[in-house]
């Protein structure tokens, strides 16, 4: 049994594997909290599928792509916040269209590159190729964005749960909305190695929804939500590596079958107690004639 | 060439009509979420030999039904659910695709424009016209529970499950478009014209006509450039269809940044005959 467990620590990949997946699990854990308070997920959606042509084109002239990908999020960031203040347009159908058309230029840099191997890293990531360098990038990043996140959490929580409260104290929401884009952006960028640019939604939005259902605390959501991606994360490389199985897919669908258990065994918001404690007030609001 | 041709424009029509109700309604991210959620049906599908419809549209129905069921009850918001069960579903579509090892995947996720088949073509053409005949007999209530959900429940429509219908055709739609476009990029042929015809007028028919224009343009369009400049044929249409949109959104006499100028300088000038009118 311990055997089962300790095998594959002795394989460098696996090593590497799972010491990435623990960083990446304290940065998405917490920034993921406020992904999910504020409904950003097809925000991150679109984020990261928009700084692909910038990491397209640092691969392909030799720059550091954190930089060059940063700046674009941001850029991103502006113009989708900009043509959502649309009416006709609607926030859903500019983030939708700003970024498959951002996307699709990336797709023609690529394909003008031939290099399809790029394409399906940057897509899927690999988690069992990543580096020690990797790790230790995410970690030295990891570490700078949560510092950031301690050091302003009072206005960020405020900008988030209360923008026009936090606009009448004189605070500047819209660049406090802006740093916080640039760190989800620069969490996005980081995780690209390992789980790539659709899974990583995955991590920013699954563990802290489960820790949502778990507790109605902020701090205590973002411990559980830390542990819940931790725990995804080291379950689904152990399936990877016993079934010989993508390793970034078995993370997420890990992950997936977590927040269905919570979903239906939470304590209290779980469909189970929820059947049990909502079935007789509601009928006794129709009876009420509402 | 002609296939290719043949099958944008069959696409034009399709994803112009149903993508005017994604954007009045204001779905497309679940939109996202289904054409990514399709994959482990495709995949299976693929395993068992039966036909990729198929399981493309039982898996999207699940996943439509997932969504719409825990962004029900639990004190999670929508955007969250599909977030949750789109990377869910894809993921579990990448592990089986792997596995396979038979189709490939990039094939799926980008689509093969010139790569059509005549088959591709007659089933584009028929399940396209039956998504489009449904559309246009359910027009009404689709409007009326867009605009005004409540007052479509008081009426005695099942507003939910109208809007499963809708996502079964979105659905048939995303699966339809996939041997073109992929299943990133179809988001852009349903919504990016449609938000473009938006921008440009109020009313519902010219919204239609309008939208399904523009994705025709950007489709013959796409195609004639990546057929000359080599470009890949689903991101080429996409970029015209962006460009398109960002015109417009320049552009537009009444909702664009032109428009909303000229009007904020008039009643600069003005500001007295502005405050009696409104």
């Amino acid at each position: 049994m311990l055997d089962f467990f300790l095998k594959p620590l002795e394989a460098p990949f696996v090593q590497q594997a799972l010491a990435e997946i623990i960083v990446l699990s304290l940065i998405v854990g917490v920034i993921g909290v406020f992904v999910v308070l504020r409904g950003l997920s097809f925000f991150s959606l679109a984020l990261s599928h928009a700084i692909f042509p910038a990491v397209v084109i640092a691969y392909a002239i030799g720059l550091s792509y954190l930089l060059i990908s940063l700046l674009a999020g941001v850029l991103v960031s502006i113009l989708i916040g900009l043509v959502s203040r649309n009416k006709q347009v609607g926030n859903e159908a500019a983030i939708g269209s700003i970024y498959t058309g951002i996307f699709a230029i990336g797709i023609v840099l690529i394909s003008a590159a031939k290099s399809n191997r790029r394409l399906s890293e940057i897509l899927f990531g690999r988690l069992f190729a990543v580096g020690w360098d990797d790790v230790f990038s995410g970690l030295i990043i990891g570490a700078i964005v949560l510092l950031i996140l301690i050091v302003i959490r009072k206005e960020f929580l405020l900008t988030s749960f209360d923008p026009n409260m936090a606009r009448s104290m004189g605070l500047p929401v819209a660049l406090l909305d802006l740093i916080f884009f640039a760190l989800m952006a620069v969490t996005v960028i980081v995780s690209l190695p390992a789980v790539g640019n659709i899974q990583i939604i995955a991590l920013l939005v699954t563990p802290p929804a489960t820790a949502r259902l778990l507790t109605d605390r902020l701090r205590a959501m973002m411990l559980v939500s830390i542990a819940d991606a931790v725990l995804g994360g080291v379950a689904g490389i152990y399936l990877a590596y016993y079934l010989d199985l993508v390793p970034g897919a078995t993370v997420v669908v890990t992950l997936t079958g977590l927040f269905l258990l919570a979903l239906i065994f939470a304590p209290g918001k779980g469909l189970f107690r929820q059947r049990f404690a909502t079935l007789p007030a509601s009928s006794f609001h129709k009876h009420d004639g509402m | 060439m002609r296939r290719a041709l043949l099958e944008i424009i069959l696409l034009a029509f399709i994803s112009g009509v149903i993508g005017t109700f994604i954007v009045l309604k204001g779905i497309a991210f679940i939109v996202d979420g289904l054409s990514h959620a399709i994959l482990p049906g495709i995949a299976v599908a693929y395993l068992l030999g039966s036909n990729l419809l198929t399981g493309a549209l039982v898996a999207g129905i699940v996943v439509a039904l997932a969504i719409s069921g825990v962004s029900g009850n639990a004190n999670l918001s929508e955007d969250s659910a599909i977030g949750i069960f789109f990377t869910g579903a894809f993921s579990l579509g990448v592990i089986l695709i792997s596995q396979s090892r038979s189709r490939s995947l990039s094939e799926v996720l980008f689509g093969q424009i010139f790569g059509i088949s005549e088959a591709d073509l007659w089933t584009t053409l028929l399940l396209g016209g039956a998504v489009i005949l449904v559309v246009l007999a359910l027009r009404k209530e689709l409007l009326l529970t867009a605009f005004d959900p409540l007052l479509g429940q008081a009426l005695g429509f099942s507003v939910k499950g109208l809007n499963i219908v809708l996502y079964v055709l979105v659905a048939l739609t995303v699966v339809v478009s996939l041997p073109a476009v992929g299943n990133i990029l179809v988001l852009s042929l349903l919504i990016t014209p449609a938000a473009t015809a938006r921008l440009l007028t109020d009313r519902f028919y010219p919204m239609l006509m309008l939208s399904v224009g523009f994705a025709g343009l950007a489709g013959v369009a796409g195609l004639l450039l990546s057929y000359y400049a080599d470009w890949a044929g689903g991101a080429s249409i996409v970029i015209l269809a962006t460009l398109f949109f960002l015109a417009a959104l320049v552009l537009s006499p009444r909702h664009g940044l032109l428009g909303y100028l000229q009007t904020n300088l008039a009643y600069r000038k003005l500001p007295s005959e502005e405050s009696t009118n409104r």
